[in-house]
């Protein structure tokens, strides 16, 4: 092997895109030559042979030096052989032949080892034969595969005829590196640079039709289809007739194409040049090809003409610099990693024909594979001997499937017969109609009516059945009517005529149902307004609506009080019937241009609507439906009219009823509802606590309607299973320009595939067109439009050319896709509007808000979806000047927006990240989530962030940086990727780096890819997870009464003794205490060390009443005898299960029987007399945030989060109560968190984790960053509390999270030590592991603690272990009833606990402070 | 066999491809920096093979100037002068 040279550029591009993905075969290129004749294989072998050894590009090896930096060094290629077959005797030979060129070429190339390529000889007919010819890219390029071929064909024929081989010809690689050299030192290089950083200044956007990039697919999809010579010839005279070649006008017909898919106003090709004109390389087999970024402005009124000729000029100006190497512009664009993109699609011309004749026989070329495709791109071959044009069009299998790849090739082609047929016609004219899709409700069951006159009919026909319920008050559909005529009759009185509008800011209730149908009746318009906007909004609202009259709560009792006779004698007369587009009502949604809008809907659509929708999922008569929506929310038409025109009942919430979902589930069960419409938002919190158990769906509920945003499909996947199919689930989709709903999907429909939640088809009468992909929506529900002069808005409602008649329609801006069953999906916003708890959030409109804040020079809003499926806003905010507070910001927004339009967070930014273009970079931000820190993550980012400085020189870099905008370039993504992956002792991809380009994002995705993906829960886990069916209730008299005999495990630990304590002062029983001890006096003396080791003073005649009894929990039976075990079932009254094997690092199997199967020993004991059984828990059971936005108070099941022995014992011990709780054995669970030292006292818990941490760090003066925060309770608090929920009154809660106080934040923890007068310095773990000395019994203990951790691959992995919200409302409810209140768990808690430590020696007194007295107990 | 290639001929050929007039065209420019792409040369040898000028695409494409294509094409101009 020769010494290594660094790699020329173009050699590097193609290393650095292997290394992306090294096993990936995509570098391999391919041709076969079909050679029409007889053919020597012995000869051809020879020749093949020689011309290999001639090729000095094909010995060579790459390898990476430990910088990371590529190398390359000549070595001959060593021994290979041809391989041949015949093909012949299979039953198609062709075909044959080309699936073993598929499977060959699906082999990954090793390009430290050389052998970059292959060749066959396939015989395939009599005198017909293939030779396959197969290379990695970095060796070859197109136009160096054909100088060995052509090479080849001159040897084999010599060979044949005996005739002495010429000599190649061929150059050297070493003078096209020579020349490449100098070309780089001249001033060319300078010009050539300065061209295309001028030309790509403004880094235009590449906009493809899938809208994405991916990274390099080891696989293309390909449809190959052949222009005859007829056709070819064509397209040859018009690119004549138009003075340009025909490969421009073939560029020009793909941009046209790519115009129509996307329309996007400029597209930018990538093609490929053979970069050899001047140069050595035309003689040297090697590879030079480059990229040449191809800028192509289009606009639908350009013909095929002009854009050819745009594209010919565009060439000639870039041609002459097409050696500046692709992946040096990108750089110097800063174009690399992300999303980012120098170009598009590639079109990549070859108009070299080979016309090779294998001693004196025929052969014609064909492509196999041309590299890895980034997009789409056509090839196009110029094929031997006037045969004509081959176009091969390639897509990335993860960017297009076949379906999307076919229909962009037919529509090319289509475009090209168009095109050259009338090549001066413009695009739009050539512009072959796609189809539109037009999704049918199908026909109403009969013609519209009137909702007036329906409601008229019920009161009339069945007057004294309810129409309206609230709050305890009802009134039947006769009072109903005539409330509202009496109210039409006095707004008449007060002036209002038809075509008035009416405001209403009248809360829920009775009033505001009699209201809406006073103010129709007198053929008024009604506009709701909320009664709680802020009081600048409505007034601007008002203005904009000019209301004849504003019917407030106050106005409303004046207006019915009011007795005087009209101004007139006689009543005014009763207005006409409305007709079809005679306003009905008027409802404001966010507007884009910053402004609300005010949508005006006519009596035919609402009439039309309540037909559809009656008929689809309507209430019936003795529905009781509950009204939810304030009438500000169009569901309120649909609450009101539906079940009003349907002669059922309408239940009003009142406004305490949604405090929980739990409560509000109960109301509903009192209030007897039958048909529930939901917002979505709410219901996804109803469908978690159904499924948890948290809740249950009351019986009565029949139908629930839900709408407003995208129902999660893990929601409906739950609700599913929890409630069944039983209960009819209807998905509505709809803007208010469509009235309420415009198509249904029926949720409960047995036949949909978990994750499936389609929006439907539209409500009958009505239809929908799917155009571009976006949902039109058509038929009589439409809109009238807009109130006021909205033009940019008012476009949205127009005519639909696509279809026949173009019918009205209005645009929704929403995207959908058909599924295979016709039913509608909704796959998200073509616009920035979000939908935020209902509301439709135009970001303009909040961004408009903001930059009237005085402190706000620019501000951008966007929507973001957490992991959990939380949606929120997030105002990113740059001040002008010093940032203000955010929650000065948003009290500023809050008194000019609905409460869902503030967004909950606020960000400061010194500027707005912008796109390549210029424009706010949107999408950046709303995919910038909340950074979720945890110990490990923490830990992760800052290795990742040390690498990349380390690697960029840039000591300043934070992990939010863009590495790639901080100039960081392949390779040395490549060196990043090797170190990290040392640093880490995991693979570390090259390409992660690319799809992570922040240090946050990358150690986030790494945190996040370490977790495993599926349930793997020990098999032996779920059989212990099983409860005995013997274990039941027995039918002999039953414990009970004041606790005389309470069993207490575990009394010797350290909640343990609290509770003992507990125990004994605040009752008066006998507590049995089962000691591991070999004898009853040994168990004593355990006890009372226990005692005098938290200092727990307890009066003589207390003592006297433990018991302490020789046991082992790990053993059957509690390691009792019979008679000692059957005495225990026997006289006990209590059960408090607290004893546990809390040894984190050890293995289910380890720590069943203590956990787990003591448990279920415990249940035999309790069982026959039916004994309440307490067992303490703990939340590490819970699911982890990443699972489970939050842990209810139920018991759960099985999860991947379960990955550690103790967590599993304890779950599975749980499930063995909750089948005991279900066959109704009194059993609470108490899941603790983390427990600290007593506040009464300041002692320590000094085998806690924690403890041990600090007690290590103190001294030394560093902490570690282990998590964000945690729950803390001090210890006699908790045994307070568990005490008296154990022992108190049961009641129906069975588990118990006591998480009642707010976590404790650790980095609040580190601030009150400071402030105690300890400096500290915060590290990331893995510092402070390295740098703290091992010479204390508590740094040795915990650092044994950590590296025992690391040996455990589950952990090393860095799962994220936090938990989402704790639920804890049974145990605030319980202890709120017992007069129980936690005492504060903050600074001077901690404060004490330090003064403890220090009066105990057990930390230094901090430097400057002395000790302190400690602050005495209570 | 079309009428053999002149000097004229020569620069209105390149002239055509150029977009440029005949007189316009420089002979010392390269034809890489004249903005002429492989297509077009291909194009152009075929015109030319046509005259009876017997020359490859590698024997155009190496050159670094059209007055070096123009002493190519003349001396590879086949048997006629």
């Amino acid at each position: 092997m020769t010494p290594r040279r660094p790699l020329p550029p173009a050699q590097e591009g193609v290393w650095t895109g292997q290394r992306l993905d090294p096993d990936s075969p995509a570098y391999n290129t391919a041709e076969y030559v079909h050679i029409h004749g007889p053919v020597d294989a012995a000869l051809f072998d020879e020749a093949l042979h020689l011309v290999v050894a001639q090729t000095e590009a094909l010995h060579v090896v790459y390898g990476v030096d430990d910088e990371g930096r590529p190398w390359e060094a000549d070595a001959p290629a060593g021994d290979w052989r041809l391989h041949t077959a015949d093909l012949t005797a299979e039953p198609d030979p062709q075909a044959a032949a080309l699936a073993w060129m598929d499977e060959d070429l699906a082999r990954p190339v090793d390009l430290a080892r050389g052998l970059v390529f292959g060749h066959a000889l396939l015989r395939i007919a009599g005198e017909e034969h293939l030779w396959y010819h197969r290379v990695h890219h970095i060796a070859l390029d197109g136009f160096g595969l054909s100088l060995v071929a052509r090479r080849v064909a001159e040897v084999y024929t010599a060979l044949v005829a005996g005739e002495p081989v010429r000599d190649s010809g061929f150059g050297t690689p070493a003078s096209v590196r020579e020349e490449e050299s100098a070309y780089r030192e001249s001033p060319r290089f300078a010009e050539d640079r300065a061209y295309w950083t001028d030309r790509f200044a403004d880094r235009p956007p590449v906009v493809t039709q899938a809208g994405r990039v991916a990274l390099p697919g080891r696989t293309f999809h390909r449809r190959v289809v052949d222009l005859d010579a007829a056709r070819t010839e064509v397209l040859r005279a018009v690119a004549r007739d138009l003075k340009v070649t025909w490969s421009e006008l073939l560029l020009a017909v793909t941009v046209a194409r790519l115009h129509h898919t996307t329309g996007a106003p400029e597209i930018i090709l990538s093609l490929p040049v053979m970069g050899r004109l001047g140069s050595v390389s035309l003689r040297v087999p090697c590879m030079v090809r480059n990229i040449l970024p191809l800028r192509v402005p289009v606009a639908g009124s350009d013909s095929p003409r002009d854009l050819a000729v745009r594209i010919s000029r565009e060439l000639r100006a870039a041609l002459p610099h097409q050696r500046y190497r692709y992946e040096q512009l990108r750089r110097d664009l800063g174009l690399l990693g992300g999303q980012r993109r120098l170009s598009g699609p590639g079109v990549n011309i070859m108009p070299f024909a080979y016309d090779l004749r294998f001693a004196g026989h025929r052969s014609t070329v064909h492509n196999v594979s041309a590299g890895p495709v980034d997009d789409l791109s056509v090839n196009v071959y110029d094929r031997s001997e006037g045969a004509g044009l081959r176009i091969a069009v390639d897509a990335h299998p993860d960017l297009y499937d076949a379906a999307d790849l076919a229909a962009f090739q037919e529509g090319l082609l289509a475009l090209l017969t168009a095109a050259v047929a009338a090549p001066d016609r413009t695009l739009d004219e050539l512009r072959v109609r796609e189809s539109v899709a037009v999704l049918d409700g199908g026909p109403l069951p009969g013609p519209a009516r009137p909702v007036l006159g329906l409601i008229a009919e019920h009161a009339a026909r069945s007057g004294g059945s309810v129409a309206v319920e609230h709050d305890g008050r009802r009134v039947t559909y006769a009072e109903l009517l005539d409330s509202a005529h009496d109210l039409a009759r006095r707004l008449a009185v007060r002036g209002v005529g038809p075509g008035d509008l009416v405001a209403i800011t009248l809360p829920r209730g009775i009033d505001a149902v009699i209201a809406v149908l006073g103010v129709l009746l007198r053929g008024a318009a009604y506009c709701p307004f909320d009664p709680a906007a802020p009081p600048a909004r409505g007034a601007g609202l008002l203005d904009e609506a000019r209301p004849a009259l504003v019917l407030t709560a106050a106005t409303y009792a004046d207006v019915t009080a009011d007795d005087r006779p009209g101004p007139g004698t006689a009543p005014p007369a009763p207005p006409a019937a409305p007709a079809p587009d005679d306003l009905a009502y008027v409802l404001h949604t966010s507007g884009s241009t910053g402004r609300p809008k005010g949508v005006e809907v006519g009596h035919g659509a609402l009439d039309h609507f309540v037909a559809g929708a009656a008929h689809r999922y309507g209430p019936r008569p003795g529905d009781r439906v509950l009204g939810f929506a304030p009438l500000h929310f169009d569901t309120s038409v649909e609450e009101i009219f539906l079940t009003l025109c349907a002669g059922a009942t309408l239940v009003v919430r009142t406004d305490d009823m949604t405090d929980s979902v739990p409560a509000f589930l109960d109301a509903c069960a009192r209030l007897r509802i039958s048909f529930l419409d939901l917002p979505t938002a709410y219901w996804h919190e109803v469908a978690h606590a159904v499924s948890t158990g948290t809740a249950a769906l009351p019986t009565e509920v029949r139908t629930v309607v839900i709408g407003g945003e995208s129902a999660l499909p893990e929601r409906v996947d739950r609700w599913r299973e929890a409630v069944g199919t039983s209960v009819r689930l209807f998905n509505t989709y709809g803007p208010t320009e469509g009235t309420v709903v415009a198509t249904v999907a029926d949720l409960h429909d047995p036949g949909l595939a978990p994750g499936d939640v389609p929006i439907g088809l539209p409500l009958p009468g009505t239809a929908a067109a799917v155009v571009d992909g976006e949902l039109h929506l058509l038929g009589g529900n439409l809109a009238l439009g807009y109130r006021g002069n909205r033009p940019p808005d008012a476009a949205r409602f127009a005519p639909l050319h696509a279809l026949p008649g173009a019918p009205r329609a209005y645009r929704t801006g929403d995207l959908v896709r058909v599924g295979d069953d016709g039913q509608l999906r909704h796959l998200g916003r073509s616009d920035t509007e979000f939908k935020i708890s209902g509301h439709r959030v135009h970001p303009a409109e909040v961004e408009s808000a903001l930059l009237r804040h005085p402190a706000v020079r620019d501000a951008v809003v966007v929507g973001q979806v957490l992991p959990g499926g939380t949606r929120r806003l997030v105002a990113y905010v740059v001040p002008d000047g010093p940032a203000p507070a955010a929650a000065a910001i948003r009290e500023h927004l809050r008194t000019a927006l609905p409460a869902a339009m503030v967004p909950s967070a606020v960000e400061f930014l010194d500027e707005l990240p912008r796109t390549s273009s210029g424009k706010t970079d949107r999408h950046a931000l709303a995919t910038q989530l909340p950074v979720t820190r945890t110990a490990v993550v923490g830990t992760l980012e800052h290795t990742v962030t040390a690498v990349w400085r380390q690697v960029l020189g840039a000591a300043t870099l934070s992990a939010q940086d863009d590495v790639f905008e901080q100039g960081a370039q392949s390779l040395q993504a490549i060196q990043a990727a090797n170190r990290l992956g040392v640093a880490l002792g995991r693979e570390v991809k090259v390409a992660w780096l690319f799809q992570h380009p922040t240090a946050a994002e990358l150690a986030r995705f790494l945190a996040e890819r370490a977790r495993p993906a599926a349930v793997g829960l020990p098999q032996s886990l779920l059989a212990d997870a099983v409860l005995d069916p013997r274990v039941r209730p027995g039918d002999g008299p039953r414990a009970g009464g004041t606790p005389e005999r309470i069993l207490l495990t575990g009394a010797t630990g350290f909640v343990g003794v609290h509770l003992l304590a507990e125990l004994l002062t605040s009752t008066g029983a006998e507590i049995l205490c089962p000691v591991r001890a070999p004898s009853p006096a040994a168990a004593t003396e355990r006890v009372r060390q226990a005692l005098d080791t938290h200092r727990i003073g307890l009066t003589d005649a207390a003592r006297d009443r433990i018991t302490a009894v020789p046991a082992d929990l790990d053993r059957p039976r509690l390691g009792l005898s019979e008679e000692e075990f059957t005495a225990l079932a026997r006289t006990c009254d209590t059960i408090l299960h607290n004893a546990a094997n809390v040894s984190v690092l050890r293995e289910y199997a380890g720590l069943r029987a203590a956990n787990t199967e003591s448990t279920r020993e415990l249940l035999r004991l309790a069982a026959p007399r039916r004994i309440p059984l307490h067992f303490v828990s703990t939340l590490s059971v819970a699911p982890p945030l990443a699972l489970a936005a939050e842990v209810p108070e139920a018991f759960l099941p099985p999860h991947p989060g379960l990955r550690y022995g103790y967590q599993q014992s304890k779950w599975a011990a749980e499930q063995l109560l909750r089948q005991a709780a279900e066959r109704g054995l009194p059993v609470t669970v108490h899941r603790l968190g983390r427990i600290v030292g007593p506040a009464a006292t300041g002692q320590v818990n000094e085998r806690d984790f924690l403890w041990n941490v600090l007690r290590a760090g103190i001294p030394e003066g560093i902490v570690p960053d282990l998590f964000e925060e945690e729950i803390w309770t001090p210890v006699d608090h908790l045994a307070e509390a568990l005490v008296r929920l154990c022992l108190g009154p049961p009641g129906p809660a069975t588990v118990f999270n006591h998480a009642a106080t707010p976590p404790v934040r650790l980095g609040d923890v580190y601030d009150w030590l400071e402030e105690y007068g300890y400096p500290l310095r915060r590290l990331p773990l893995d510092r402070w592991r390295a740098e703290l000395q091992r010479s204390s019994g508590a740094a040795a203990t915990t650092l044994a603690f950590f590296d025992a951790r690391d040996a455990d691959a589950g952990d090393a992995t860095g799962a994220d272990l936090r938990l989402g919200r704790v639920r804890a409302d049974n145990v605030v409810d319980a202890l709120r009833t017992g007069g129980v209140t936690c005492p504060p768990v903050g600074r001077e808690l901690v404060h004490r606990y330090l003064d403890h430590c220090v009066t105990t020696g057990k930390l230094p007194a901090p430097a400057g402070r002395r000790s302190r007295p400690a602050t005495p107990a209570k | 066999m079309p009428a053999p290639l002149t000097l004229d001929g020569f620069r209105a050929d390149l002239a055509e491809y150029l977009y440029q007039r005949p007189d316009e065209v420089d002979l010392d420019e390269h034809p890489l920096h004249a903005g002429l792409d492989s297509l077009r040369i291909v194009t152009l040898l075929e015109r030319w093979r046509e005259t009876g000028v017997d020359v490859t695409f590698v024997d155009l494409a190496e050159c670094t100037s059209f007055a070096q294509w123009w002493q190519l094409l003349c001396a590879r101009r086949g048997g006629t002068t």
